[in-house]
């Protein structure tokens, strides 16, 4: 009895200490991302130190990217990958609706599967694939077919008429737009369908009952029921269009121009860095891409905070 | 008498406005399913065309040398057998 009651003691205190152990590692675990994240931001700025010194807040605001008089600004940049972003966001966000909601609602059970498994297939295809396909593929096709329409058409409109004027170069802007848009698609459409099939059938049959046709089930009641899983879904395109460094850098046309038309070639940091590392021949130039890095890293934290925050606001104003 | 009505219109509005309202969401949601369906072909669209791309130019190239021989100079034929071990090793490194 005795030896029984200790061999249990022993037991509980063995338990103790490998349940404190495991807190531990796992802690650690979590700790690591942290840490490294930390110290891939903190090492791009130190390595960006000289950047910032010689051109302070100017590096932001200048347009000027001049190799040959080591002048150094990254408003081009960033203006490129926020505008690819966006147009990728445009083009995939109600396309992966309409993806997931035929995946959910219209198409044939059967059918339901092999076509949602195709779209994934879309995720599992190499950037560098999309690049050479944008480049010698795509471009080639838009620039001879798609962009002098465009050109004739849409370039006189009012006010945005601008945006869709130019020669028809076929890489540029709007193909690097395009590219990322279909390489963002299946990462949001395959979460909305996820969560899409996690609302609860009474609640939708419900709605059925009350005469709502299919759409209107889709939009008010299953859109609301899983609308920060979406929302969070919408993020993770985000995050990868603004960091796309490979096919981006293929068929955006690397020219450092800010220019209203997006059937000019622009540029976007990634694909600077991606272009010019290997010909950094000083260290300013050196130190101006590696603080174009440390830029991206603070773009697209502010990119993802912002969106953040909009999802807080909406959830608030649920009463939640 | 009254419990026999036609299956087929049983949730048909007869009211006038009530028929317009319904006959405009339904035809909303011909339109919406439509753009879903669309949304679709669109994505599976560009898979089958990169897919396609990649198969035409490739298939070409594709025989027994490629994955049992190292990258050759230039000007010289070989496979890419180096370059299939390393992708392999680096997976295999990064999920072990």
């Amino acid at each position: 009895m005795n030896a029984l009651a200790l061999s249990a003691d022993s037991r509980t205190l063995r338990d103790a200490r490998a349940d404190r152990l495991f807190r531990w590692t796992v802690a650690a675990a979590g700790i690591f991302v942290l840490v490294a994240l930390t110290a891939a931001a903190l090492s791009m700025l130190w390595g960006g130190r000289e950047a910032f010194q010689t051109f302070g807040w100017k590096f932001f605001s200048s347009t000027e990217w001049d190799p040959v008089q080591q002048k150094f600004g990254a408003f081009v940049p960033i203006y490129g990958t926020l505008v690819t972003a966006l147009i990728a966001m445009l083009i995939a966000v109600p396309v992966s609706f309409g993806i997931a909601l035929y995946l959910t609602e219209v198409a044939p059970s059967w059918l339901r599967a092999p076509v949602g498994a195709a779209i994934e297939l879309l995720a599992g295809i190499p950037s560098i694939i999309y690049g050479m396909w944008g480049l010698f593929v795509l471009a080639p096709f838009l620039a001879e077919h798609v962009y002098p329409w465009v050109d004739a058409h849409m370039g006189q409109w009012p006010f945005v008429g601008a945006l869709f004027a130019g020669p028809p170069l076929g890489l540029g802007m709007g193909t690097a737009g395009l590219v990322l848009g279909i390489m963002v698609i299946p990462f949001i459409a395959s979460v909305m369908r996820e969560v899409f099939l996690t609302v609860p059938t009474p609640l939708k049959e419900s709605a059925y009952a009350l005469g709502s046709t299919t759409f209107e089930v889709a939009w008010d009641v299953v859109l609301p029921y899983t609308r920060s899983a979406v929302i969070g879904g919408i993020f993770l395109g985000l995050g990868r269009a603004l960091g796309e460094t490979m096919a981006v850098t293929f068929v955006l046309g690397n020219a450092h121009d800010l220019t209203a038309s997006l059937l000019m070639p622009g540029n976007s940091i990634a694909a600077t860095i991606a272009n010019e590392f290997s010909e950094a021949d000083s260290p300013l130039y050196l130190s101006s891409l590696i603080a174009l890095g440390f830029v991206l890293f603070i773009v697209t934290f502010i990119v993802l905070s912002i969106a953040k925050l909009m999802l807080m606001q909406l959830q608030k104003r649920q009463g939640r | 008498m009254a419990t026999t009505h036609g299956s087929a219109n049983a949730t048909a509005p007869r009211h006038p406005a009530a028929a317009r309202l319904y006959a405009r969401s339904r035809m909303k949601n011909a339109v919406m399913m439509t753009l879903a369906t669309l949304a679709t072909v669109f994505g599976l669209f560009w898979l089958v065309w990169i897919l396609w791309t990649a198969v035409s130019y490739g298939v070409a190239n594709l025989n027994l040398a490629l994955f049992t021989q190292m990258t050759p100079p230039p000007g010289d034929t070989g496979g890419m057998l180096n370059a299939f071990f390393g992708s392999a090793l680096m997976c295999v490194l990064a999920i072990a």
